[in-house]
């Protein structure tokens, strides 16, 4: 049963390119569950994966973070993580990584989102946080035929400045030699793998052309960020984008993804071309850094009418604009896409590589504050906030930083969490406005 | 109880606890008698590599003097006790007494303090923060492809440690190194070995006190010492108390074992490297040195964080045949959780199988935020583990 709230949790959808997204998705789950059934290999994979490897042999994969996302959106997270806690496993941690574990304990997993997930024959890990490895053995271990296959991690030992200059157009500069190697051996391994367990054989121009679809997705995300950071009233809100680019994501070096990425921009093109703002009163525009809150994406609409104050960024876009596409890939498909799946972590997660973006982007978008979403119960998350704060607020953009759960709703605090962006609205953002000292100038 | 008459009356004991509880004394007695000393981040860094260059190994370990100002400043909620503890010695505490400090992946928070510290150096440029190297050694899977990485990263720090210390290593000084540790690990075992089930002279919190002492001393006299305090234990009183094996968060100084010992439990091993893991497996002296540090970090107990769940239960059935508990412990600081996810298979394929008695505490800190609750759990465990035998 989904929970009910005391407050409203859906969020404004104004394009066609979000309803698109989620027809597809369900679609095209329709068909997985019977695909799945008859034998075909299905991967459960975690966000950082080579996912680009499972495409190019058209192997299917639900990204089981993506999946916590769609259950908390259906307000299920409170059902799912009482399969935890009955387990012996506490049901207040890792929620955003344990929500795949706790279908796998669901009797009736056919009563999940779009049908319920499919059992996987196959489990990659491959992240920075060693727990999901942990998570991951439990999966391998509760669906019955599923193997787990543990990618090795390396750090990088170089910083490199302005990764998001480099990534695009030379991505060779953005890493050390040592970890190029290593992750190109990590994704000839994979492959090994996969060939085995699957009987499919993997062919490298089948990458070249999902690489290809990558970067056009790309190329689309890229306008649809510029547009949407130069225009005034903005023409969407990250509550119009979240959904579109994440689902559109999971299908990512598809046609259909290229062509979803395209005509979101072109929707998003139309409204800005014909005056159709998403917040008519927009005087405030804010970022939002840290995962989406996918249980109440209302929560960014509520602060519209009352300030005039509209969520317009969020990673979701931002990384899809700036991290995953790749020229000059064609003579080694692999190297390239080491940098794409290795790299994804240090651009969000660690210092320098993430407070660099996220300055760019706040100077980019004509940001005036920024709230920062720390999740609680994740023993992973440590992006090194001072930095970041201090960063953006030296830099004239003032924060705010919320401590939640974003995949439990359980402890979410309305009124303490409206308040607190409130209080970066009216306490650090109006005055600023109103002195005239408005850091986009 | 804390720790006894018995063995403070021993000189070999009182040297040890002395090294223990003034770490950082000891740093700066090293550093004054001109020694080239590099810090260990991390819990499997072969000190073999630092002693054959002529470096001194030295261990870091939290700051618990009091309020971690640094670490407040700097560090996320996410970071657990010890995490923060070690920031503020680094920042803080320790800043200017370490020049080089060594890191390595034995938990994922030591890639977070090392990427925090390198990004600190640039938002602080007057501060004198160490030279640092990382080491990122894999520590789960077990295969040829982990031993070939892990022997690189030791290369790497070979040619460090030659940087540093001016000197060349040789094969023969890596096996004179590494003959030096496995006599002190051997000197380690046969300590340890009083707090074994047939008779157990030690408590917790002497074991912590001289096996953590010991490491703050240079090898050969922590040998010796080591001998010499094994001689002096065997005279001690048995240890009162149930024996309780301790899995989890790793215990830097014996607040938590004093507390146990004050509660009717007795920690006679633990899966952390303040205690059993540091001296569990022996570099094979037959191989090349190499490949054989490499290879003991494949064969090291396996901690929550970089175990797999399967190997966490083989290696925890293993240590309970070894030390016999009566009851079990798992500790969580809050942030240091792994544990969590292991729980119910060694609940159920370990301590119901053999009716081994648990408890399961979390969310702990350091100081103790609720030290009288702790005891109050432990006091029902020392019971029901009484009942049960
Ligand atoms: S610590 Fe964080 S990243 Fe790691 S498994 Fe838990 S929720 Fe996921």
């Amino acid at each position: 049963m989904p929970e009910n709230k005391s407050y409203e949790t859906r969020s404004v959808k104004r394009l066609e390119a979000t309803k698109a997204a989620s027809a597809y998705q369900k679609e095209w789950f329709k068909t997985l569950r019977p695909r799945v059934e008859a034998g075909e290999p299905f991967a459960l994979v975690c966000a950082d994966a080579p996912m680009e490897i499972l495409r190019a042999m058209d192997i299917p994969f639900v990204v089981y973070q993506w999946w916590t996302a769609i259950c908390a959106a259906k307000q299920l997270s409170g059902k799912m993580y009482g399969f935890l806690r009955d387990a012996g496993y506490r049901d207040d941690i890792c929620s955003y990584c344990s929500t795949a574990y706790a279908c796998a304990l669901d009797p009736h997993p056919e009563e999940g989102p779009w049908g319920g997930l499919p059992e996987p024959s196959i489990i990659i890990t491959q992240s920075e946080c060693s727990i999901m490895g942990k998570i991951e053995n439990l999966m391998a271990e509760a669906y019955e035929n599923a193997e787990q296959y543990v990618m090795q991690r390396y750090y990088e030992p170089v910083v490199t400045e302005r990764w998001f200059d480099k990534a695009f157009d030379d991505y060779k500069l953005l890493s050390s030699g040592r970890r190029l190697d290593f992750f190109e051996r990590e994704l000839r391994d994979l492959i090994a793998f996969l060939e085995q367990k699957t009987g499919r054989m993997f062919d490298m121009n089948r990458l070249r052309q999902v690489m290809d679809y990558v970067n056009e997705q790309d190329h689309w995300y890229r306008e649809t960020r510029d547009l949407i950071a130069k225009t005034r009233p903005a023409p969407v809100t990250v509550t119009d984008t979240v959904n579109a680019v994440m689902q559109a994501q999971w299908q990512r070096g598809t046609k259909w993804a290229a062509e979803h990425a395209k005509s979101l921009y072109e929707e998003v093109k139309y409204r800005a071309e014909n005056n159709m703002p998403a917040v008519p009163n927009e005087r405030i525009r804010l970022m939002w850094i840290g995962r989406g809150l996918w249980f109440n994406l209302a929560f960014y609409n509520h602060f519209e009418e009352k300030y005039g104050a509209a969520f317009i960024w969020t990673m979701y876009l931002g990384l899809a604009a700036d991290a995953y596409g790749r020229l000059g890939y064609e003579d080694n498909p692999l190297r390239a896409l080491g940098t794409r799946f290795s790299m994804i972590t240090d651009f969000l997660h660690m210092p320098p590589w993430n407070s660099e973006w996220f300055l760019k982007e706040a100077r980019h978008n004509m940001i005036d504050g920024v709230v920062i979403l720390t999740s609680e119960n994740c023993m992973n998350n440590g992006d090194f906030y001072y930095n970041i704060v201090k960063t953006l607020e030296d830099n004239g953009f003032p924060v705010c930083l919320l401590r939640a759960d974003p995949a439990d709703a359980k402890k979410w605090n309305q009124e303490t969490m409206t308040a607190a962006v409130e209080e970066l609205i009216e306490r650090r953002i109006e005055p600023k406005l109103k002195n005239g000292k408005d850091v986009r100038e | 109880m804390a720790i006894r008459r018995e063995a403070m009356g021993g000189a070999a004991f009182c040297r040890l606890k002395e090294a223990y509880d003034g770490r950082k004394a000891v740093l700066r007695r090293w550093k004054s008698g001109g020694k080239k000393v590099v810090g260990l981040m991390g819990y499997d860094i072969p000190e073999e590599i630092l002693l054959a260059a002529g470096l001194l190994p030295f261990r870091i370990t939290g700051y618990y003097g009091g309020e971690r100002a640094s670490a407040e400043k700097y560090l996320e909620y996410s970071f657990g006790s010890v995490w923060k503890g070690l920031w503020e010695s680094l920042t803080s505490d320790y800043e200017g007494l370490i020049e080089r400090v060594v890191f390595c992946s034995s938990s994922d928070m030591f890639l977070k303090l090392f990427y925090y510290l390198r990004a600190l150096g640039g938002l602080e440029p007057e501060r004198r923060l160490p030279e640092m190297l990382y080491l990122d050694f894999e520590l789960t899977q077990k295969t040829f492809k982990t031993q070939e990485r892990n022997e690189r990263e030791l290369r790497d720090l070979i040619a460090a440690a030659e940087r540093w210390s001016g000197n060349a290593v040789s094969a023969q000084d890596l096996r004179a190194a590494i003959a030096l540790c496995s006599e002190y690990r051997r000197a380690l075992r046969a300590f340890n070995a009083l707090r074994g089930p047939e008779r157990c002279t030690v408590t917790g919190s002497e074991a912590l006190t001289v096996i953590g002492g010991s490491m703050f001393m240079e090898k050969r006299e922590a040998t010796d010492c080591l001998r010499r305090v094994t001689e002096e234990a065997r005279k001690w009183p048995d240890a009162p108390g149930v024996r309780v094996y301790y899995a989890g968060s790793v215990q830097e100084t014996t607040e938590v074992y004093e507390l146990a010992e004050q509660a009717g439990c007795n920690i006679a091993g633990e899966d952390h490297d303040m205690g059993r893991r540091m001296f569990d497996t022996d570099v094979d002296e037959r191989l090349e040195p190499v490949s054989a540090l490499a290879e003991r970090l494949i064969k090291r107990m396996p901690v929550s964080e970089k175990g797999s769940i399967r190997a966490r239960v083989r290696s925890l059935g293993r240590e309970l045949d070894e030390v016999r508990p009566d009851a079990f412990i798992t500790f969580m600081n809050n942030n240091d959780e792994a544990y969590v996810w292991d729980y119910p298979s060694v609940k159920a394929e370990l301590l119901e199988k053999r009716g081994i008695p648990d408890i399961v505490v979390q969310k702990q800190s350091w100081p103790l935020m609720e030290p009288q609750a702790l005891r109050t759990q432990l006091e029902a465990l020392a019971q029901r583990a009484k009942e049960a035998k």
